[in-house]
């Protein structure tokens, strides 16, 4: 039998993973709602970002600055697909835009194998430190980081898109174009502005988990179509509701995992899609 | 002279929408644009302020050429355009909707403060909604809110597009007082609107505008009399 310990360190697992969805979920929104483009090449933000702090850190770069270097290289490639490959389509159709997220996706992914090869790579932890022994169970340092790094994250979206004027500008973009415009809100600025964060984010969730797993130049797929799945549970345009959805998300696989049986935690997560799609097309916390 | 058009046309595609259009607005003027629906005045406005593309002609704002420039340019120059339908942000607060409207400024809290002030003194029902989402307003408070907005960038000249579109008659009545309000305070106007006896009754010229051109300007109380407008226009 299960005892209580085990329990709490599914929790644990649930939080770990969870985290991790709901920051690659936050970063499909961001794109979402400014763009009305769900950026399939999401996942591979994630990985360049975890890669390039792995290199970073072993060319002898301290933690931070590794840190600080990986989020930047991720956020100016982000910007550099939005207004290279992006933009000059803007106006072709959804159809054709997504068609080249996935694209843009293969490419880096790619491009990941170029440069870091097949052979997988793991980040040392954040911070160096013995596991922690809570009510039976042990909970890694790291998890305190991804902890603390989704909720500094979530506050300062919050704060952006809240308090900012440039934050507010860029939902005033989302919700009328034209409003926006004669205002003189620059929307291409909103959407570059909106991909630059959204990459920086998507890779900010590889870094943290890094230390945690095994990472390599397709590592992005699986965390790409969860984070997909909370922002579907969760409501395309609401970031709330992506991170809700994504730490669920993330409880429901481990305890499924640990529970059950990993072989079923997939075959569990896309029937709790179907039924939230069933009931509710637009997502839990999505409007219409 | 506030704005001068001269020679302006614009198309949708292959579609001429604005034929050789000649115009102006002198400073602390309310002109009003007349005509039916699809003639082209909510094109005209729209060209005015970089919306739409403006295929040939030359926009001059007190002297300046403001043809084909970037709305944040226009808005920063002094047009501020309050559209059609309003086009305000449901999803915002109040309060972040007309942060918005001063956008292209950036103002230190006091100026901010003030601003807000002025725009609470002629709209007081929006300082009592300022925490509320602007889509859960009425249908007049919204273009209260629209017109608010509008004035954030400190405008030198107006452009409102149809203001009083499917409001009660009370409001109206509120939102044509405003416009004589803001011209008294030296805000020129430039207004779209379908009500053209309520219209030429605030305004001091008018254009009337038919399939993209202008047909006919004048005096908006000669206009009043001219038969062909009362029979076109004013349903007389």
């Amino acid at each position: 039998m299960t005892d209580f310990s085990h329990i709490v360190q599914f929790f644990f697992s649930g939080l770990t993973s969870g985290s991790m969805y709901a920051l690659i979920a936050v970063s499909l929104v961001i794109v979402y709602k400014v763009s009305l483009l769900i950026c399939f090449a999401q996942g591979e933000f994630f990985v360049i970002g975890a890669l390039a702090m792995v290199t970073l850190v072993s060319k002898g770069l301290p933690m931070p600055l590794a840190f600080v270097l990986s989020i930047l290289i991720s956020t100016v490639l982000g910007a550099l697909v939005q207004r290279m490959l992006i933009k000059p389509i803007q106006n072709a159709g959804i159809g054709n835009l997504i068609v080249m997220t996935i694209a843009i996706s293969l490419t880096l992914r790619g491009a990941a194998l170029l440069v870091w090869g097949k052979e997988s790579h793991i980040l040392k932890p954040f911070s160096s430190g013995a596991p922690i022994p809570v009510l039976g169970a042990t909970l890694q340092p790291q998890v305190l980081w991804i902890i603390s790094i989704t909720i500094v994250v979530l506050i300062m979206i919050w704060i952006f898109f809240e308090k900012t004027k440039l934050g507010i500008a860029m939902r005033a973009c989302a919700e009328n174009r034209l409003g926006a415009s004669l205002m003189g809100i620059s929307t291409d600025k909103a959407a570059l502005l909106a991909w630059a964060w959204g990459s920086g984010i998507g890779a900010l969730a590889g870094m943290a988990v890094a230390p945690l797993l095994f990472m390599q130049y397709g590592s992005g797929v699986m965390p790409m179509v969860k984070g997909f799945i909370a922002v579907s549970i969760g409501g395309l345009s609401s970031i709330v509701g992506s991170v809700v959805a994504g730490l669920l998300l993330g409880t429901v696989e481990a305890y499924t995992i640990g529970l059950i049986s990993s072989k079923f935690s997939d075959t569990i997560v896309f029937s709790l899609l179907m039924v939230v799609l069933i009931f509710k097309p637009s997502g839990l916390f999505g409007k219409g | 002279m506030m704005l001068k058009a001269e020679a302006i046309s614009a198309s949708y595609g292959r579609v001429k929408v604005l034929k050789d259009i000649d115009m102006s607005v002198e400073s602390g003027e309310i002109v009003c644009l007349v005509g039916a629906n699809g003639a082209g005045k909510s094109t005209l406005l729209k060209v005015i302020s970089g919306i739409v593309p403006a295929g040939s002609g030359k926009f001059l704002f007190e002297g300046q050429d403001i043809t084909n420039k970037k709305p944040d340019f226009i808005v920063k120059a002094g047009l501020s355009h309050v559209p059609e339908g309003r086009q305000i942000f449901a999803d915002l607060t109040v309060r972040q909707n007309l942060i918005l409207g001063s956008y292209v400024h950036n103002l230190p809290k006091q100026e901010m403060a003030k601003l807000f002030d002025s725009v609470f003194e002629l709209f007081p029902v929006l300082k009592s909604r300022l925490m509320q989402k602007a889509g859960t307003m009425s249908g007049g408070e919204q273009q209260m809110l629209a017109i608010g907005r509008g004035l954030m960038s400190q405008p030198k000249l107006l452009l409102l597009d149809e203001p009083s579109l499917g409001l009660a008659p009370l409001v109206v009545e509120t939102i044509l007082k405003v416009i004589q309000n803001l011209r008294s305070t030296g805000i020129s106007i430039l207004l779209v609107e379908q009500n053209v006896n309520a219209a030429l009754q605030i305004s001091d010229r008018a254009y009337v505008i038919e399939t993209g051109a202008i047909v006919t300007e004048g005096k908006a109380r000669e206009l009043m009399e001219n038969d062909e407008i009362k029979k076109s226009y004013l349903g007389m």
